[in-house]
């Protein structure tokens, strides 16, 4: 359909990325989105409003509307850390209840929820869940016997400055969806650090999907080698001491 | 009769002073009575003539009397506040020696004793130093014997005057120290002292006196007017030209610039005839590298074997002491230079404030210290005792340095020094302060917070609106519509309350205005902590480099999050150091440079001869020094013209292919800085294009992108007064220094905390974005208190909005726009630091050597 404001782009097995950064099971009707980090503003230690919750619930619950999901799973790390006053914990459960008008919410504890799982403030958490043969995870953990659907690693697209573009990473055995909260600038899927943790999953770079994810549309990128290879050719190696003259202007 | 002013004392200080001093220091001699008459007063006078004992003498005389007449409670009456923890210890030890001879002072006790109370009636001093490396059973003690001379940090008096326990200690405060005002006044921490010291004003049981000690200020009637407050007198102690100086300029080199290793060599001819010495540098990284050339220098010269493979040593004779090492390394460096088993410590300005290293023999100046007073004081640090001349050497690196040299030299003659600018009522700490009086549960009027607060001078012409804002987020207000639902304290519109002993927790944890910059550790592998190096710098360093740190060289084995682990090894460095802030040159500095410029090209149209002899007469020059002037004015004259103050010059010129504009102000580094940013907004404005920035203490350099030009009528039209305020803050969006200004402001104002539960919260370099929170804030309210603070503290702080105002006010006509032929001569210093402190220096030499071959070759 033309009128729908979410574009998607289908990047695995039953499974569709939608711009904005959120995941689409069609069979099941599960909508899927990653690393929330709700709270972090005061985590941080900041005596500021929990800016963030507002466009997040806006997002998920617009896509969970217009798709008439039946739930919504949040894929771990959906609060930043627990330590929360009584006021942002109420607020959380006010945005969790707000989704709940939409659809059945289910919540997979990540790093950030901690030992206690996030219980104390999100109520029931799950370690994993299965959904249309994916092992749903936050991802913290690799697990290779199944197939799987991941958060964790805020893959994204560095571009100069503090700029940078949310990324899907697909392949047959693992997706990666990139995070919400606005906060993170992200794992630079070209770094080192990128190809180290895609390889504890048994992955290689030329078997990997790139698809980027803006507010309102996804661009295809190719296998993230080619993406790697690019990216090189642009920026040439730089000579740390490179002489620069001035020259008369002429 | 010369020991009249001790008449003044106690009879048994006075019977002390007469023995161990003979006679008072004139500073003594006009400070005593004012301390004696419990007037407040400003002391001004240079390093080593007794400033200390000036000020405590009258308060050890009081002690004694109170002694005497059985009324010595167990309470506190003097108390000393300094910006160095290392200096409170020193004095501590400073005075506790006469306390003894004088028989005042409480003798050890058994540790049994030492846990009873104090009793109500005592017999003799206690002294106790309280900063925040004070253990908890020691400030437990403290309590329960109170000191009754307190030596302190401001940040320690913030936490100490919002505690009750203290606060009852304190009451009885009769007269407070304030040490190195001149490093405080012109700083946040210097705001959060003034705010604390009314707020121990509202407490005191009546009015303390308040002494404040300063080695070079200037303007000294504000910085009184500081230290007391508003609508308090204050006299003036005026001693500053009581030790002379002797300044000399050294230029080991022949063409444009000295290399490293000819700048340790002569540093280290300069240091062989003297018992001690000390060499400053301008920047941490050149402490390290010349302390290195040094260093092996010294083993060449004792021709030391190598027979077996060459183990990296720490040099026996050369030390190396800035603020980037560990604090036992720095300690163990301060105490052996004390005992005067190091010869030589090369430092950054880590060591030009007080800190006690007893007597160096002559300071060396390496490239200038860039100000009168930065000059003065490293200097003072030479010939440690009244009345001695104080020895400095200035070894210039370049040309410019040796301008900038006889510059200082002609201002420290004429007692031109640099005028400190007081922040104009910085917010964050105001914030900080209004949380600090009410925790854990007291009670503070709005009305009456004001009042306290206008008293202080930095906040004498505070709005308030300005302290409701503060009240409102530190409340849970939040930020623009939205509600926060943390709350640092309560305000009910009338009053701001505590929230009991959770709420405070937050305040206790963050107390203080020092930025608290990201720092690694260094490591040595198994083994102990070495130094820091900025989180930015760890990022660009590998496996197998090679760093100097502590005046030895280390190959980089690990780069964790949690530290770099390195190993000693025996190769050249190869990394630049970490990237630090060079300083600049101040406007009396600058006028004197353009005077000097304008002098010699003035007398050059007479003759080379009749401008020389203006340098040495006017300057005190030597034939060398002159000449290189000469030739370096010249030089440029020739290949395009001299820039003054009032009539600048700029140079377009291609880099790289991409056409530059070099700006010679002459302003003074920041002064440049704040102009290139205006200039940068007006540039992307008028002609669409971005455009780099680079800045030193002669000009700034623009470059545009490849591919783009800029007509010569728009450079020249860069410098108008019109709308400079909007363009400056329009040049300084979403830039690095307001995005890290923030931080720090938003850290201080506890709108973001740094620690909470007893742990650092780290927001992590790559992943996590502080940034966003800056954006967020701005949408929502971009009026915000904390928002505005940040602007002031990059404009006014660290840039100088007025100051460039000022100066494009005073500019004469059209600046001239010329296309030079080559790089001129005037150009070297900010190609080369364009670059960055990723150049190391040797490299530097080599290429400004390169570029004065060129202007050579055209004068041929």
């Amino acid at each position: 359909m033309t009128n729908q404001s979410f574009a998607q782009l289908a990047i695995g097995a039953g499974v569709s990325a939608l711009s904005g950064g959120l995941l689409w099971m069609e069979r099941t009707r599960t909508l899927i989105a990653a690393d929330v980090h709700l709270g972090y503003e005061e985590v941080i230690g900041g005596a500021l409003p929990l800016w963030s919750a507002a466009p997040s619930v806006a997002i998920l619950s617009s896509a969970a509307k217009e798709l008439s999901a039946l739930e919504i799973v949040l894929l771990g790390d959906v609060i930043h850390g627990a330590a929360l006053s009584p006021g942002a914990r109420r607020r959380i459960s006010d945005v969790l209840g707000t989704l709940r008008t939409f659809a059945r919410v289910e919540l997979i504890a990540g790093n950030h929820e901690g030992k206690s799982r996030g219980t104390a403030v999100l109520g029931q958490t799950h370690e994993e869940l299965m959904r249309d043969d994916w092992l749903l995870l936050h991802g913290d953990r690799p697990k290779l016997e199944s197939r799987a659907i991941i958060g964790h690693l805020h893959p994204s697209l560095h571009l100069g400055g503090d700029e940078s573009v949310p990324v899907f990473l697909a392949s047959q055995r693992l997706v990666v969806v990139p995070a919400m909260t606005p906060y993170s600038r992200g794992l630079d899927i070209r770094s080192e650090e990128c190809i180290r943790a895609l390889g504890a999953w048994n992955l290689r770079a030329k078997d990997v999907q790139v698809v980027a994810a803006s507010r309102a549309e996804l661009f295809a990128l190719g296998t993230l080698s080619a993406l790697r290879m690019e990216f090189d050719r642009a920026t040439a190696p730089r000579n740390r001491f490179r002489r620069k003259f001035l020259q008369p202007d002429r | 009769m010369a020991d009249d002013a001790f008449t003044l004392l106690h009879p048994i200080v006075a019977d002390w002073c007469r023995e161990r001093l003979v006679s008072p220091t004139a500073p003594q001699r006009d400070a005593l009575p004012l301390g004696a008459g419990r007037r407040s007063f400003l002391l001004s006078s240079p390093t080593g003539t007794g400033k200390t004992l000036a000020a405590f003498l009258p308060l050890m005389s009081r002690l004694a009397e109170r002694r005497d007449a059985d009324e010595l409670l167990a309470r506190t009456y003097g108390l000393y506040i300094s910006p160095l923890r290392a200096l409170s210890y020193d004095v501590e030890h400073n005075l506790r020696t006469p306390l003894k001879e004088m028989g005042l002072l409480e003798r050890p006790t058994s540790e049994r004793a030492k846990r009873r109370r104090g009793r109500i009636r005592e017999s003799a001093v206690r002294t106790a130093v309280r900063t925040s490396d004070t253990p908890l059973e020691e400030r437990r003690l403290m309590l329960a014997r109170p000191p009754h001379l307190l030596l302190t940090t401001p940040e320690s008096l913030g936490v100490m005057l919002a505690m009750d326990s203290y606060r009852k200690v304190l009451r009885s405060v009769e007269t407070v120290v304030v040490d190195e005002v001149h490093a405080l006044a012109g700083n946040k921490r210097g705001a959060q002292l003034s705010l604390l010291l009314e707020s121990l004003e509202q407490i005191a049981l009546e009015p303390f006196n308040r002494v404040g000690l300063s080695a070079t200020a200037s303007p000294l009637d504000r910085i009184a007017q500081f230290l007391v407050g508003v609508g308090r007198p204050c006299e003036i102690v005026d001693a500053r030209g009581l030790r002379s100086i002797q300044l000399r300029i050294e230029a080991p080199f022949n063409g444009a610039m000295a290399p490293l290793a000819t700048v340790a060599r002569c540093a280290s001819g300069l240091t062989r005839d003297v018992r001690s010495a000390l060499v400053f540098t301008n920047v941490r990284s050149q402490a390290e590298l010349v302390g290195h050339e040094m260093a092996q220098l010294e083993e060449v010269s004792q021709h030391v074997e190598v027979a077996e493979p060459a183990q990296p040593r720490e040099s026996t004779r050369i030390g190396v002491h800035h603020s980037a090492l560990e604090r036992n390394v720095r300690h163990r460096i301060e105490a052996a230079l004390r005992r005067g088993e190091l010869h030589t410590v090369v430092c950054s300005s880590s060591l030009e404030l007080g800190v006690d290293i007893g007597f160096v023999d002559r300071v060396l100046v390496v490239g200038g210290a860039r100000g009168i007073t930065a000059t003065l004081q490293r200097v003072g640090r030479a010939g440690h005792r009244p009345g001695a001349v104080a020895d400095g050497v200035v070894v210039a690196q370049d040309r410019d340095d040796i301008i900038e040299a006889a510059a200082t030299k002609r201002c420290i003659a004429d007692g031109t020094i640099e005028e400190i600018a007081i922040p104009e009522g910085p917010l964050d700490v105001l914030a900080q302060w209004l949380v600090g009086s009410v925790v854990p549960r007291r009670r503070l009027e709005v009305s009456e917070a004001i009042e306290i607060a206008r008293r202080a001078f930095p906040y004498r012409n505070l709005e308030e609106d300005d302290l409701r804002a503060c009240a409102r987020y530190l409340s849970g207000h939040g930020v623009g519509s939205e509600k926060a639902h943390v709350r640092r304290i309560g305000y009910d519109g009338n009053a701001l309350y505590g929230l009991g002993r959770d709420a405070s927790a937050a305040f206790f944890e963050n107390v203080g205005t020092i930025p608290d910059e990201s720092q690694t550790i260094v490591r040595a592998r198994g083994g102990a902590d070495i130094g820091r190096v900025e989180e930015g710098f760890t990022n660009e360093l590998h496996v197998g480099d090679v760093l100097l740190l502590a005046g030895r060289t280390f190959a980089i084995k690990e780069v964790r999050r949690a530290g770099v682990i390195v190993e000693p090894v025996s190769a050249k460095p190869t990394v630049p150091q970490w990237s630090s802030h060079l300083k600049g040159i101040s406007p009396p500095l600058a006028r004197e440079i353009d005077r000097l410029r304008c002098g010699v090209v003035q007398r050059l149209k007479t003759s080379v001869l009749h401008a020389r002899r203006w340098l040495r007469r006017r300057y005190g020059l030597r034939d060398w020094e002159a000449e290189h002037i000469v030739t370096y004015i010249s030089q440029q004259n020739a290949i395009s013209a001299i820039p003054q103050l009032r009539r600048p010059v700029i140079e377009i010129y291609r880099m790289s292919g991409r056409q530059t504009a070099v700006f010679h102000t002459g302003a003074g580094r920041r002064i440049n800085e704040t102009l290139g940013r205006a200039v940068g907004a007006r540039l992307f404005r008028n002609a669409c294009v971005n455009t780099q920035l680079t800045s030193d203490d002669n000009g700034f350099m623009l470059t545009l992108p490849s591919g783009k030009t800029v007509p010569d009528a728009l450079w020249a039209s860069m410098l108008c007064t019109e709308n400079f305020e909007p363009d400056l803050l329009e040049g300084l969006q979403s830039s690095h220094l307001i995005k890290s200004n923030f931080r720090y402001v938003a850290n201080t104002g506890l709108l973001v905390l740094r620690r909470a539960g007893g742990r650092t919260l780290r927001r992590r370099g790559l992943s996590w974005n502080a940034g966003q929170i800056l954006a967020r804030l701005k949408n929502a309210d971009p009026h915000f208190v904390l928002l505005r603070e940040t602007i002031r503290t990059v404009t006014r702080d660290l840039l100088d909005a007025p100051g460039a105002i000022e100066y494009l006010k005073a500019i004469e006509g059209e600046p001239r726009v010329i296309h030079p032929p080559a790089a001129s001569p005037f150009t070297f210093g900010i190609v080369t630091s364009s670059f960055g402190d990723s150049i190391v220096l040797e490299e530097r030499a080599t290429m400004v050597e390169a570029l004065h071959e060129r202007v050579l070759a055209l004068q041929r």
